[in-house]
């Protein structure tokens, strides 16, 4: 029987927002609104996977600032004053809707999502929902990989291998420290892959990557198997191509999956509908109305009069889609299996945030996938990057081209009228903060915090997640503030360096709010960083 | 939110707002009505945008989407109250490509003042370099840009693919071009697919996985002269 090879990769990532200096953030939601629902519910699904015995295996990518804000005390602290909060509305919001049978079941359902959170994050977890990954990691279920240390867009730093280098080095180093072991893969930070990165990512350790579908398929070299078998860089790194026909299935807002209009509408939320009297404790400073989380209504259409969601419906669907979506790859793979050597590989990224956050009932598809998978005909075989190199070694080489997944497949979500002011910056922090590694090589004691102060604002101010808010416009003051205030910050270090007059108080104020990579050596802008091989 | 934001700003940065962005005011218009035409633009650039957007920008967006308000402004409202320098006062040029047909420089020149303010200084343009390798001095061909001595960025449109390009920085004094700096090379990709086989040659099996690999859904414009349309029709659209 002809079978094929599903490749599935979660890439969870958020920017590192922490902020000890206010006494709440409003962005800080992004992170407690992805816990409660995406990084939580994907454990569950996992945990009940596993102690069903259903086989599943997955690849998933925890960026290091997501993992270094899943670690931190301060924001574990916060998350649970968050989720207290839920709770609180989520118990007033069952009193709210006690004559309106629908809205109250959800208010109940809301009640329990929140306090099986409090739950598991407090008592199976620990606080550190990292805990649950590196469970499912250490007993093979799932394949971690890293991504750049701050996930900025790489092609925009391809004239500073330093700073590329010092990204990809501290993301391996990083993850190496959370899980006790190397990573063998890596995710390009926004699929942006230019030409001869693999000579660093080789350097790193890295043994293998993932791009977008045309970064192969616009090769000057043309890939005998499309996307559908890995392909080796000229220096030996692995390439595995996005399958973008599976992978538009499930994310498109058009057509994919996550449109059905059974599915929970993302857009309603009580944190707009209801008056400011009431929701106001639950909204930001109390006037400002954000997203709760109690969501009412579902997608119904292009309309505004939107029907109550249904919880049974929407699951029920989203069995349906998950059995439609094995239905398509198993298509796909008896098209492409007469044309192949090897059996085809369908390797899916998708942003692990898709799942729950956006499309609440993305988990439970991801659930009633692995579990149909497990008593279909074994035409698809579940698989990892690291199983699948086991079995097959990649048989072309190719040069991979310039490419990303934005949109038009290039760089003008990260380069453009309303971002392209910030290159000018992070590119001279880069040349500044080399510049002061070679100055000051091997300093210790005061000297050392700043310069290592000074590396982690370049890092933090180049994340892509600053330009691409620019240019899709969701908060954008607070990126612009970001980039300019890292940016503000390593040229006050950069001066006082050069002045030799540090200020404690002030270096000690900043090391307590950008406290990311406590352990970072500002010797990994070094040309050739220490312990390079 | 920025209605509010605009409202807190002067009449004159408002004007100022609206004259960057060439949204007609009359002398007469009264801040408010300016404010309501910023917000027009916005909305607009918005909904241009959005369209725009693929299903990876769109999925990531909903990450960072806790304010339904509109707080998109990335062009027109400065945010000032942190602010870093404009430039840095060294004579440079750098060069980032953008996709196969277009590349941003972004540029600087030190004492920019002094040399513009020279009695024999005429003009400052960018000129384009095509060439062979990243490193070659020859050159293929090469164009010229005018800039303006306030003009620190621009964006260019690529003639070629499957090619290298620089940029130097010119000024012109006296009647002599002379070149204040030169920027690194960038390597053009095609932006294609390699190896379109002929009208009458039998499609590869690798054509055929190519045209599997869902390249009409791309959404990647085809830069090349290689149309892949040929290899799609073959294997027969409703089949992928």
């Amino acid at each position: 029987m002809r079978h094929g090879y599903l490749n599935l990769v979660l890439h969870a990532h958020l920017p590192y927002v922490r902020h000890p200096e206010y006494p709440s953030f409003l962005e800080e939601k992004w992170l407690f609104e992805a816990i409660t629902e995406t990084y939580l519910p994907l454990l569950a699904v996992f945990d009940r996977l596993d102690s069903d015995g259903i086989p599943f295996h997955l690849t998933v990518s925890i960026s290091p600032t997501l993992s270094s804000m899943f670690e931190d005390e301060f924001l574990q602290d916060r998350y649970l004053v968050h989720l207290d909060k839920c709770i609180e509305l989520a118990e007033k919001e069952i009193h709210r809707t006690r004559d309106e049978l629908e809205f109250n079941a959800l208010a109940r359902m809301y009640l329990d999502m929140f306090v099986e959170a409090r739950r598991a994050f407090v008592d199976r977890y620990d606080r550190n929902v990292l805990k649950g990954f590196d469970y499912f990691f250490k007993k093979g279920r799932i394949e971690l990989i890293t991504t750049a240390a701050t996930h900025p867009y790489l092609p925009l730093y391809e004239q500073y291998p330093v700073s590329t280098r010092a990204q990809i080095r501290i993301g391996v180093e990083h993850q190496t420290r959370t899980f006790g072991k190397p990573p063998r893969g890596m995710w390009l930070p926004e699929c942006g892959y230019y030409e001869g990165i693999e000579e660093i990512l080789k350097e790193c350790g890295i043994d293998y990557f993932f791009c977008a579908a045309h970064a192969l398929l616009f090769s000057e070299t043309k890939p005998q198997q499309g996307v559908y078998a890995p392909v080796r860089c000229p220096n030996g790194v692995t390439v595995f191509g996005r399958d973008p026909v599976s992978t538009n299935a499930v994310w498109s807002a058009d057509e994919g999956y996550p449109a059905d209009y059974v599915y929970r509408e993302f857009y309603r939320d009580i944190g707009y509908d209801l008056p400011l009297e009431y929701i106001g404790p639950y909204i930001h400073d109390g006037t400002v109305r954000v997203n709760t989380g109690f969501k009412y209504y579902a997608i119904t259409g292009k309309t505004d009069d939107k029907r109550p969601y249904d919880v049974e419906t929407a699951r029920r669907k989203a069995e349906d889609h998950a059995e439609n979506f094995i239905y398509s790859q198993k298509k796909l793979i008896d098209r492409l299996s007469p044309l192949m050597q090897d059996p085809p590989i369908l390797s899916c990224p998708y942003d692990a945030e898709l799942f729950g956050h956006w499309w609440f009932e993305g988990p439970v598809w991801l659930e009633s996938l692995f579990r149909k998978l497990a008593v279909s005909d074994g035409s698809v075989v579940i698989t990892t990057p690291s199983a699948y190199l086991k079995k097959h070694s990649p048989k072309q080489v190719v040069k991979p081209a310039f490419s990303s997944w934005g949109n038009k497949g290039y760089s003008e979500v990260w380069l453009d009228g309303s971002n392209d002011w910030v290159c000018r910056h992070t590119h001279k922090a880069v040349e500044r903060m080399s510049e002061l590694v070679a100055r000051f090589p091997d300093e210790r004691g005061l000297k050392a915090r700043a310069l290592n102060q000074a590396a982690r604002e370049v890092l933090l101010s180049q994340a892509s997640d600053w330009p691409f808010i620019m240019r899709t416009g969701t908060t954008v003051p607070y990126a612009v503030r970001r980039v300019k205030e890292h940016i503000h910050n390593f040229t006050m270090v950069y001066d006082a360096l050069c002045r030799g007059n540090i200020g404690t108080e002030w270096l000690t104020r900043l090391e307590r709010i950008n406290n990311i990579f406590p352990d970072i050596d500002y010797r990994v802008f070094a040309d050739r960083p220490p312990n390079s091989e | 939110m920025i209605r509010q934001r605009l409202e807190q700003l002067s009449r004159e940065k408002i004007l100022q707002i609206a004259e960057k962005n060439e949204i007609d005011v009359t002398p007469d218009m009264e801040s408010s009505a300016v404010i309501d035409l910023i917000i027009e633009l916005i909305e607009d650039e918005r909904i241009e945008w959005q369209l725009c957007n693929n299903h990876a920008v769109k999925m990531q967006e909903k990450k960072y989407d806790i304010v339904h308000e509109d707080e998109f402004a990335p062009l027109v409202i400065p945010i000032t109250d942190l602010e870093i320098p404009e430039r840095y006062n060294e004579t440079r040029v750098v060069l980032l490509l953008r996709d196969p047909a277009w590349a941003f420089a972004y540029w600087d020149i030190k004492d920019l003042e002094m040399i513009t303010e020279d009695d024999q200084f005429e003009n400052i343009f960018l000129r384009v370099v095509e060439c062979s390798s990243p490193d070659s001095v020859a050159l293929v061909d090469s164009f010229d840009i005018p800039v303006g001595p306030s003009d620190t960025r621009w964006y260019i449109n690529l003639p070629n693919q499957d090619t290298f390009y620089r940029i130097r920085l010119m000024v012109i004094i006296d009647g002599y071009d002379v070149m204040l700096a030169e920027s690194n090379s960038v390597s053009v990709p095609s932006g294609g697919i390699a190896d379109v086989p002929s009208d009458s040659a039998p499609l590869s099996n690798a054509d055929k996985i190519i045209a599997y690999s869902g390249i009409q859904k791309l959404g990647i414009p085809n830069f090349g002269q290689q149309i892949p349309q040929r290899i799609i029709s073959d294997v027969g659209e409703a089949d992928i």
